[in-house]
């Protein structure tokens, strides 16, 4: 993968630094020349004048003795008298610096030291003046030290700076993405394009197009299912009609082909049915009818609209609650989820067997509990069987195999959760509905 | 009676008129809006079955035209769609009832004697499903062609039940409908009331639902 940001500094990180490197060698040439120029102009003007008073006066002038310090630390240039290849004073004795035959400036390495010379024309007394390398350099260093440190101290914090930079230049990426998250199939909201930088417009706008393409075709699919729901009851009703009237034919006698007729017809029916919903239920945009909704009544109608399949399967279905409790949701959606997770417990307990439901709340939280006595669900298969269409192994016929999956897609509209889990206590499924309280 | 029926569907008009037949009614078939508009101009019919989507002229569009001429005919809606908008249009158009496919030939008879009751003007005075009725005029209730006195609060309590048969009510609700807001209610008050009825009428009539209520089966289970 590769990231902008990094690419970006890794380029301009070195980039800093090099340019960094190279202003402070051109400063250290240029000190260098000047300064190297300088001491060059002090030296022959030292020169000059030594050659001035011996034309003035034939006497030798004495010359100030120097040590070390002087020449090495300080940078006195050292005066040498000379006449006819004779040495006739020095300011100091110890290097041995011949005199230079041809007069002007030498640059010479005796014993290992370096040395600037300066030679004026024997006129007769020849002058030469000798200053030392090492203080030389020493000053030029310790001028380009000078002008080196403001530039040593600027390059990490432009750097810091840099790194700013690149941080806030790439923030609208950091928004687009997290607009870019928000999104899913019921809900592909167009990408804002206020604040974004202009290097991003195609390709937020090719974006926008998809999702608009997209979304087109969202809708369009799901009208087809609706569309399909709703032509599939016109036939549905036909093969009902054959059927009742087969009924009448043959009266109440119990004729099995008959039977197992009708309830495929009845199986078909609440298949399309469901399919209707799931489709209806994903067409509708999610928290759009939210309210304080009161759990008792709701479920008083969820449970006598279920009865009668409870009591044909000859199942108890039982009820038990600390205190009423009211929730904030979608009506219609917590209607559909408690619908189908009761449908379904009465549906895979065996006859003679119990549904029993449970309404606990604690600070700001609702759990609705359905426990049934069927035989539960392998717990590799606990996530599975919410898919459309999914059918467990040994599963009585007459589920859609859509119960599940429109329980789980009317949660997501209402800001529920849905959690399946085996009974701990005796075989059978737990159901539970995680519902925000409505503080 | 006569029945018009305005369905251009093949097989489920051919089930409808046998069903409608094996019930005693007599069936005048049409296939599209225009022979509908046509047929209910020239007879009378005790009612008209009317599909929504019809080759010709849609079954709102006929619903309009006879509404619009003054034709009562009792008119009951069929048809596959049953978002809301569609059951207001109808319903506002003047449709007296709307059925949404696939329905049971049972339920069909149901809806057309109801229209055809309420046209000729009787007031429904029965309530309550095939198990249990009430008459809410003698305030007798009505239980295997049988009819029985009811006390006040036995009938106060089976109104509440039966106003929609099927439907839990629990014992605060109960109690709501029998006493006044005023009157203290002992503990027992409802269970008393209801074993009383079922001594007289059979345990199944009222059921107990554990934790939630009472109930009166919807059908004959």
């Amino acid at each position: 993968m590769t990231s902008l940001r990094r690419h970006l500094l890794l380029w301009l990180l070195p980039l800093y630094v090099l340019s960094a490197a190279a202003a402070m060698f051109v400063s250290y040439q240029r000190y260098n020349s000047s300064i190297s120029a300088f001491m060059d102009g002090q030296m022959h003007n030292l020169a000059e004048s030594y050659a001035r008073e011996l034309a003035a006066s034939p006497t030798l002038p004495t010359l100030r003795m120097l040590d070390e310090d002087h020449v090495e630390h300080d940078g006195t240039p050292i005066v040498q008298l000379w006449r006819d290849g004779q040495l006739l004073a020095s300011s100091w004795p110890k290097p041995a610096l011949g005199l230079r035959p041809e007069a002007g400036f030498h640059s010479v390495s005796i014993a290992g030291h370096g040395w600037r010379l300066y030679t004026a024309p024997a006129s007769p007394v020849s002058v030469q003046i000798a200053q030392s390398n090492a203080f030389r350099q020493r000053v030029i260093l310790h001028s380009a030290e000078y002008s080196a440190v403001p530039i040593a101290v600027l390059v990490p914090l432009s750097a810091a700076l840099l790194w700013l930079a690149v941080y806030f230049g790439l923030r609208p990426l950091a928004r687009l993405v997290r607009a870019v998250t928000q999104q899913d199939e019921r809900s592909l909201a167009e990408l804002p394009l206020t604040g974004v930088p202009q290097e991003l417009l195609p390709l937020l706008t090719a974006v926008n197009a998809l999702l608009s393409r997209l979304r087109r075709a969202f809708d369009s699919q799901q009208l087809f299912v609706q569309d399909a729901a709703h032509e599939l009851r016109t036939p549905l009703m036909a093969l009902m009609l054959q059927a009742e009237g087969l009924r009448n034919r043959f009266g109440t006698t119990a004729d099995e082909e008959l039977v197992r007729l009708e309830a495929g017809i009845r199986r078909l029916h609440r298949l399309v049915e469901q399919m209707l919903k799931l489709a209806r239920q994903q067409a509708a945009p999610p928290g759009s009818a939210t309210a304080a909704v009161e759990l008792l009544p709701l479920l008083q109608e969820v449970v006598g609209d279920l009865l009668p399949l409870a009591e044909q399967r000859n199942i108890d279905v039982g009820f038990s609650a600390a205190l009423p409790l009211s929730v904030r949701g979608d009506a219609d959606a917590l209607r559909s989820i408690f619908d189908n997770l009761l449908d379904n417990a009465v549906r895979h307990t065996p006859a003679g067997g119990s549904v029993d439901i449970a309404l606990h709340g604690s600070a700001g939280a609702v759990l609705v509990e359905f426990a049934d006595t069927g035989p539960g669900v392998a717990p590799e298969l606990l996530e599975r069987v919410f898919d459309r269409f999914y059918r467990s192994a040994g599963a009585t016929s007459t589920g859609s195999g859509l119960g599940l999956a429109i329980a789980r897609s009317a949660a997501e509209r209402t800001a529920a959760r849905i959690e399946l889990l085996n009974r701990a206590d005796s075989p059978g499924l737990l159901a539970r509905v995680h519902l925000p309280g409505a503080a | 009676m006569r029945i018009l029926l305005i369905e251009d569907d093949e097989m489920i008009g051919q089930g409808l008129i046998a069903a409608l037949r094996v019930a005693g009614l007599a069936v005048d078939w049409v296939r599209d809006g225009l022979a509908g508009e046509a047929a209910l101009a020239a007879g009378s019919y005790a009612a008209a079955l009317l599909d929504l989507r019809l080759p010709r002229r849609s079954g709102l569009e006929v619903l309009r035209t006879v509404r619009g001429r003054g034709d009562r005919t009792p008119i009951l809606v069929v048809t596959a769609r049953d978002g809301i908008d569609d059951r207001v249009a109808g319903l506002e158009l003047g449709a007296d009832d709307y059925l949404v496919k696939p329905f049971e030939a049972r339920e069909l008879l149901a809806r057309i004697r109801a229209v055809i009751r309420r046209r000729d003007g009787h007031a429904q005075s029965l309530i309550g499903g095939s198990l249990l009725q009430l008459d809410l005029n003698t305030r007798e209730v009505v239980s295997g062609g049988e009819r029985a006195a009811l006390s006040a609060r036995e009938f106060a309590l089976l109104h509440a039940l039966l106003e929609r048969p099927g439907a839990i009510l629990s014992r605060r609700q109960l109690e709501q409908r029998i006493y006044g807001w005023e009157e203290a209610v002992s503990s027992n008050a409802v269970e008393v009331i209801i074993h009383g009825l079922r001594k007289r009428l059979g345990a199944h009539v009222i059921r107990n639902v554990r934790g939630l209520g009472w109930r009166v089966p919807h059908g004959s289970a």
